[in-house]
């Protein structure tokens, strides 16, 4: 059985520590940043968006915890309550490395979802970085589905097709 | 051969009243808003990126004109005010009986010699995920996909 906490201090520091590098990279992967920039960037956006740390109004800031409570995996999603149907979006949906590919998914995205419903949610979204072919087919098999792409086109040569 | 023509107030005109509804449609479509409040947000999506209607800075409204001078569609583009070297493309149809002659792939390319000349050295777009034929085209004229927005009701 998966359950959900509330990040605690330290927890919050740790997710920290992995998800704004990782979101510079992905930023930087994707072509929106230059590699110079992109720390800076992805730390004015994490601080942005919560300013007060797991206790940023309508941010949920969770770990996942097995049935023995050891701790499998984060979650963060923001609900906006102001929309004409109630939406969470989910920022970041990870296991630790080591407790990947144990089946957790479909019971963690059932938490997250009845967690959801109990704010009032009726729908979810996220964005996933096209390149994370894994984290597509997650989404995927799970429910979501694909409603908009982005694409983009380096012009820097001429004769690049 | 296509040629891109800026848009007159008629086309412009012509132009709202068509892609107003379908924006608002595809928007439904894709799940993103409701049927009830659809038509007015799209309505004020257009309104908030084109306030000078024609005339506002940096956005080009082109008519797509082919080779015996018919309009086979529309082409927007807009330069980013913060990213002057980049650039988006909000919309570009080509006209239901004027597909499968190869107008899209011209359209692009003539799209990218009018871009170079402002100092565009990257162009994004935005396609809904259903539309599985532009996609297609996209990939084929050399934009790779950099994000996807994925969405579940619960």
């Amino acid at each position: 059985m998966i359950r959900f906490e509330p990040m605690s201090d330290d927890d919050f520091a740790a997710f920290l520590r992995k998800s704004i590098p990782e979101y510079a990279y992905d930023q930087t992967r994707s072509g929106n940043w230059t590699a110079h920039e992109a720390m800076g960037k992805a730390r004015a956006e994490f601080q942005q968006m919560l300013p007060n740390g797991p206790q940023t109004p309508n941010q949920h800031l969770r770990v996942m915890l097995d049935d023995r409570g050891h701790k499998v995996g984060m979650v963060w999603y923001f609900v906006n309550t102001q929309r004409e149907r109630p939406t969470a979006f989910l920022i970041d949906f990870f296991f630790f490395p080591e407790e990947r590919h144990k089946g957790y998914e479909a019971e963690a995205f059932a938490v997250f979802e009845a967690e959801a419903r109990a704010h009032g949610v009726q729908r979810v979204e996220l964005q996933v970085f096209s390149h994370k072919t894994d984290e597509v087919a997650l989404y995927l098999n799970h429910g979501y589905t694909q409603t908009s792409v982005f694409f983009a086109k380096d012009l820097g040569e001429a004769d690049k097709q | 051969m296509i040629t891109l023509v800026l848009m007159t107030e008629a086309d412009f005109a012509a132009y709202l009243e068509k892609t107003i509804p379908q924006y608002a449609h595809e928007k439904v479509k894709a799940g993103n808003w409701t049927e009830a409040e659809a038509l007015e947000r799209s309505r004020k999506e257009y309104e908030h990126f084109l306030p000078e209607g024609l005339r506002t800075a940096g956005h080009f409204l082109f008519m797509l004109v082919n080779e015996t001078g018919a309009k086979v569609g529309w082409l927007w583009y807009a330069l980013d005010p913060k990213k002057p070297e980049q650039a988006f493309i909000y919309d570009f149809e080509i006209y239901d009986q004027f597909r499968r002659r190869g107008y899209a792939i011209a359209a692009l390319s003539a799209l990218e010699a009018h871009a170079r000349p402002c100092g565009v050295k990257k162009l994004e777009l935005h396609v809904f995920g259903f539309n599985t034929a532009a996609r297609e085209l996209y990939k084929k004229c050399g934009y790779a996909e950099t994000n996807v927005m994925m969405a579940k009701s619960i």
